[in-house]
């Protein structure tokens, strides 16, 4: 009498286009761990920057609707020793937003890394709501909207699998509603997405949506063929764009802008990597030969100062990455994601039936900057730029 | 229109279609409320999935307006995959059918359905999501805390200053009453543990605290508690989840927030046995202001929560409640049919739900009995019963190795030939429940450990090349590698080795700490890899203690996290194996969640004061933490169970699941009638939780419906309902194991999971009391074939 076979029940996993694909797609090793053994980060700084900007972003664009309160709005910088009580500033003090939204954070263990950096984040939120708010904020239609979809997990090898689909959620930062009758054609967004638009040879519809994506990042290398962000981020608005065009009150969705807030206050360390970019070959934006902006992009060294001293125009337009979107584009970048899933869903089978995760996970962080502020780098059998045959050796103290 | 006939004409032909109650169920109208009592393997789960999907191709709800909720994350996630497999599979059907009628509306309607957005989830998740909908303009977003870090900011902020400062004697013998077999509270940690529980009763029982707080010092004193910890909360922007709950019931009963709300068409609730009264109330609530399609699914017969405020008895007397509080009418459907179980399982458990009068009383009023359904194996329901611990466990060792490894196993006066399933049957198709499934106890005789069931087996299997999956054998503190990884974090932080002897912290945490230093230090002495000259545990444990950094000068601020994963470098069981993962989760969760409740959010400080400040909250929050039993794992955490170890998992975990082989222990730790043992199987008096909820029951609406059974019926109901649990969930083998003296005819240990009923008389003897001459050897109708 044979007995039966146990079938775990076939599930559709969700998967976050940021949080799941995008950070597999870093590495898997970590992947494993950060997503499937939800071990925390030691130092969760950029986890703090990006939710800074994020949370500032929400509160003053709430606050703008519901108050009316017209752009821009003072910044006034509070001490860390004034964390905790304010300054008795106005509610859309932008020092004041941040402030709330800094306490808030300091309660989930997220903590700016360092007092320069704390102040940087503050004047780049500052700047994000006053040089692009104006221009955003009107056309708000949602904010925060999350959206979700499923789709089938192509499975060619036809190799044993948990699933068959799978769900992909995520958050659009903003959704913007453009009717081109009633926006004014100075705003810098309509003027963005339309000059994009037409380079791409795209046509204009009068009422369309574009998806607007916060980054606390600066503009990422493109075409480097390497780790890839600048594909990525490309990527991740044309599934968001999937997901939204289901709905039943969604208008076209033509595009998606993708906000680098880094840009908009760039600092000595930024400058110096759009110099090796620009010298690489590796950026679209880049100032003429000669301008006053040239000059700053070069002159900025340690113990200056640069981002105030580019134009509010160049910071735009390195800030602002315009990414068309059509139903081929969506298309690729849907089996670009379905060959994702499919191949950390068999990672999931592999360890399942082996019961060995680092048998079951392969560590391929091709990126420097990510493997050197892993947790799990003391212990990674390949680190980034480590040949085959590397050992793990004893780390430093402490 | 989709009808409801061509609905079920769909579901038959491409879902293999439903029997007579699971249509009556799924075809029932949305005026009137359902409720469903399905039995173990009668396809509830199936049921609810229809009947929101009916909700949206028959009566043309917005997916988005379809809500379903259950108990866990992993039930929740179960439902959404099904909704999402089936409503799409569906969805293309009646497109398919729309194309060939040349229906455009129906083609265009149905191409705008997204069923992804049907709604699943645990009532606690859907409370925390409107939560955020409520947050005024210039709010930041509500911080949710884990329970864990809820428990000890609650410990640490709130019950500690006053426990310290007076509260003591008025608290202690209040708090004593509800503690675990109303032992002695030992310690502080143990007396905030048991006042989070009756806090955590207060809010979900909807107690009237007034009255509560009138009742006696030491209610006030309790009562004043809770609120000076939610004003803790309030004050820091968080929430616990029954802060939660009951801020969503506020606002639902006054009827603000639904305005706020995404409209609500259909509620299907999961589990309802399970249910507290601050949930129905929150159910009640919504579906009276929504006007909502309502439906019920649950077994009386399978509630198991009672210590987490489940009250079995709104779901048995949901009609009149529902009646009562929603104004709407009712109608009732039982599933009975089992999918699941050979008919002789299905025997099996129907005769453990019949076989004592006195728990009838518990059940929803004429229940039928359940249906068996898929043909006989001709496997009677095994016994396999020994005269020790170690003969059982090779025995049981033996058994699994024949079945899983070998050729099978030929069960003795049958022709049935057990052997594992084709292809790919694994040891993976079995699973040990029991009550508690410790891998040692401690043994009174020795003062050291002695090894139970589970970890007999799993030394057995492992020297077979298999194993045991048990990450709840033993606690976080008695976990070898825990306690290496914890020993070498006190030897970093403290090169005194005796940090924590002058700190207020349990002797349990003391001895523990003390213990893990042992450990560590024998695990440097091992010299682990990596290993060389320039690098190796023992030098990086050595820097630590000096304070002399490999490279310039020693940090200012070092994230505890950081030492943790630089530690593990040495243990590489925390890198690949997934159950040490779900140890090392417990372990970091804690640490990064300490910014809510440890003042230097285990970060180390350099500078003084604040370098052995930093250091000892380290030791208080963390270390003692883990010794103290605060921090627990979560299991959630892996993708499935594996599939070449043995399962070993409470009565509790198995809830919803099942599997071919399933070993039930019934007396493995049962040598004699040991008055210590009897609440496992024979109790004499209330168990703690009883206790509480009858202590809070003059000052709650639910309490007389609670105590209208007595408080030793309810605590043996709830024994009663955890075995019927551990007997519906096996396909095709049910053995039960034990020692031999719990099965003798004459035994003297009554336990209720060998059918001894209340009255102290055993269902499988024939004479009660027994014969005393000329008796069998075993009871004459014990319904097992022993092997």
């Amino acid at each position: 009498m044979s007995l039966d076979v146990r079938h775990e029940p076939k599930t559709v996993p969700d998967y976050s286009l940021t949080g799941d694909l995008l950070s597999y797609l870093r590495c898997g090793l970590q992947y494993r761990y950060q997503n499937g053994s939800a071990l925390p980060p030691a130092r969760p700084v950029q986890l703090w920057f990006g939710e800074f900007i994020h949370g500032v972003m929400e509160m003053a664009y709430t606050m703008w609707k519901e108050r009316d309160l017209p752009l821009p709005w003072p910044y006034t910088s509070i001490d860390w020793a004034n964390r905790e009580t304010g300054m008795n500033l106005p509610d859309h003090d932008i020092g004041e937003i941040g402030r709330r939204i800094e306490l808030v954070l300091a309660v989930q263990g997220k903590i700016a890394r360092s007092s320069d950096a704390r102040k940087m984040a503050y004047e780049r939120a500052a700047a994000a709501v006053n040089l692009i708010g104006p221009a955003l904020f009107p056309l708000v239609a949602f904010a925060e909207e999350p959206l979700a979809g499923s789709r089938p997990l192509p499975n060619p090898t036809n190799a044993v699998l948990r699933s068959e689909r799978y769900g992909v959620t995520g958050v659009a930062d903003v959704l913007t509603s453009i009717t081109l009758g009633t926006v004014p054609e100075d705003n810098l967004i309509r003027m963005a997405v339309t000059k994009a638009l037409k380079a791409a040879g795209q046509p204009i519809p009068s009422e369309f949506e574009v998806i607007v994506d916060y980054k606390g990042a600066s503009r990422p290398d493109f075409k480097t063929g390497k780790q890839d962000y600048w594909q990525q981020h490309d990527w991740q608005i044309q599934m968001y764009a999937w997901l939204r065009g289901r709905k039943v009150d969604a208008k076209p969705v033509v595009a998606g802008i993708v906000i680098y807030v880094n840009e908009l206050l760039p600092g000595v360390a930024d400058a110096a990597k759009i110099r090796t970019q620009i010298a690489n070959g590796y950026t679209d934006i880049v100032p003429s030969r000669g301008s006053a902006d040239d000059y700053v992009l070069n002159m900025a060294r340690a113990g200056t100062r640069p981002g105030g001293e580019f134009s509010e125009a160049f910071r735009i337009e390195r800030a602002l990455r315009v990414i068309p979107v059509t139903e081929q584009s969506i298309s690729q970048a849907g089996a670009a994601f379905d060959d994702v899933v499919l191949d950390i869903e068999q990672r999931i089978t592999d360890e399942i039936h082996c019961g060995n995760i680092s048998q079951a996970w392969k560590p391929n962080c091709g990126d420097e900057e990510t493997c050197s502020a892993c947790d799990f780098r003391y212990f990674c059998p390949k680190p980034y730029g480590q040949e085959s045959g590397y050992v793990v050796h004893a780390p430093p103290v402490p | 229109m989709i009808s409801i006939e061509e609905f079920l004409a769909a579901v038959g032909q491409l879902l293999n279609g439903l029997n007579e109650p699971q249509e009556r169920c799924v075809k029932h109208g949305t005026d009137v409320a359902l409720m469903i009592v399905a039995g173990p393997g009668s396809g509830k789960t199936r049921v609810l999935v229809l009947r929101a999907l009916r909700h949206v191709f028959v009566d043309r709800m917005p997916p988005e307006e379809v809500l379903i909720t259950t108990f866990t994350r992993k039930a929740a996630a179960e439902i959404s995959s099904r909704l999402i497999g089936w409503g799409l599979r569906l969805a293309e059907h009646f497109t398919q059918a729309a194309i060939v009628a040349g229906d455009v509306g129906r083609q265009r309607w149905l191409a705008t359905l997204d069923i992804n957005a049907i709604q699943a989830g645990t009532l606690d998740s859907f409370c925390q999501r409107w939560l955020s909908a409520t947050r005024q303009v210039g709010q930041p977003a509500p911080v949710m805390l884990e329970q864990f870090a809820a428990d000890f900011v609650y410990a640490r902020k709130v019950f500690g200053p006053t426990y310290r400062n007076g509260g003591e004697a008025t608290l202690k013998p209040y708090l004593q009453q509800f503690n675990f077999g109303q032992d002695e509270l030992r310690s502080q940690g143990e007396a905030a543990r048991v006042s989070t529980t009756v806090n955590n009763r207060i809010v979900q029982d909807l107690v009237d605290v007034n009255a509560l707080h009138s009742s006696g010092r030491a209610q006030e004193l309790q009562a004043q508690l809770l609120q000076d910890y939610r004003t803790y909360l309030q004050s820091q922007h968080m929430y616990d989840f029954a802060l939660c709950a009951e801020r969503i019931l506020a606002g639902l009963s006054t009827g603000n927030l639904y305005r706020e709300l995404t409209p609500v068409s259909a509620i299907l609730v999961d589990e309802y046995q399970d249910t507290n009264p601050l949930q129905e109330a929150i159910y009640f609530a919504l579906a009276k202001v929504s006007g909502a399609a309502f439906s019920v699914v649950g077994d009386d017969d399978q509630a198991l929560y009672r210590f987490r405020g489940a009250t079995v008895e709104l779901f048995t007397e949901f009609r009149s409640r529902y009646a009562a509080a929603v104004r709407g009418q009712t109608e009732l459907v039982y599933l009975v049919t089992n999918h699941r179980s050979s008919p002789e399982i299905v025997k099996f458990f129907n005769s453990f739900a019949s076989f004592d009068p006195e728990f009838q009383g518990a059940r929803v009023a004429e229940k039928p009995a359940i249906k068996d359904f898929n043909a006989s194996r001709d496997i009677p329901v095994l016994g396999m019963f020994r005269d020790s611990l170690e003969d059982l466990a090779n025995d049981l060792t033996d058994l699994l190795a024949d079945v899983f490894q070998g050729s099978g196993r030929h069960i003795p006066g049958t022709t049935v030939l057990l052997k594992k399933g084709q292809p790919n049957g694994a040891i993976g198709d079995a699973v040990l429940l029991a009550s508690t499934v410790r891998e040692f106890k401690p043994d009174s005789r020795t003062g050291g450990l002695t090894a139970c069931l589970p970890s007999l087996i799993r030394g057995k299997l492992e020297a077979r090349g298999s194993g045991v999956f048990n990450p709840r054998g033993q606690d976080l503190r008695d976990i070898a590698r825990v306690g290496q990884l914890l020993g070498l974090v006190a030897l970093c932080l403290d090169d005194t080795d005796s940090c924590e002897q002058a700190m207020t912290v349990t002797g349990d945490a003391k001895r523990y700490i003390a213990q893990w230093r042992q450990q560590a230090n024998q695990f440097i002495e091992s010299s682990p890899l990596p290993h060389s000259p320039t690098g190796s545990l023992h030098n990086y444990v050595t820097g630590w203690r000096t304070r002399k950094a490999s490279r310039g000068d020693w940090p200012s601020e070092i994230p505890l996290l950081d030492l943790l994963y630089k530690l593990i470098v040495w243990m590489p069981d925390f890198q690949n194996d997934p159950e040490h993962q779900v140890y090392l989760e417990a372990i970091m969760r804690c640490v990064s969640q300490g910014a809510n409740f440890s003042s230097y959010g285990f970060s180390i400080i350099e500078k003084a004061p604040h370098h052995g400040r930093s250091r000892e909250a380290v030791f208080r929050d963390l270390l003692a933490a883990v010794a103290d039993k605060v921090v627990d794992i979560d299991e959630d955490l892996l993708f499935a169970i594996p599939r070449h170890r043995l399962s070993v998992m409470t009565i509790h975990q198995s809830k919803g699941l099942e599997f071919p082989l399933v070993i039930v222990d019934v007396g493995s730790e049962f040598k004699m009638d040991h008055s210590k043992q009897r609440f496992k199987r024979f109790p004499e008096s209330a168990s703690a939780t009883v206790e509480m909820e009858s202590g809070l029951a003059p000052f709650t609406d639910v309490g007389a419906l609670r105590t209208s059974r007595a408080d030793l019926q309810r605590t043996f109901d709830d024994l009663t309902r955890l075995y019927y649990v551990a007997y519906s969930r096996p396909q095709t083998v049910l053995l039960l194991v034990g020692l031999r003296k719990n099965i003798e005819y004459n035994t003297k240990i009554k336990n209720v999971a060998t059918f001894w009923r209340r009255d102290e008389s055993w269902a499988w003897r024939k004479d009660n009391p027994g014969l005393r001459r000329g008796a069998p050897t075993t009871p004459e109708n014990m319904p097992l074939k022993n092997i």
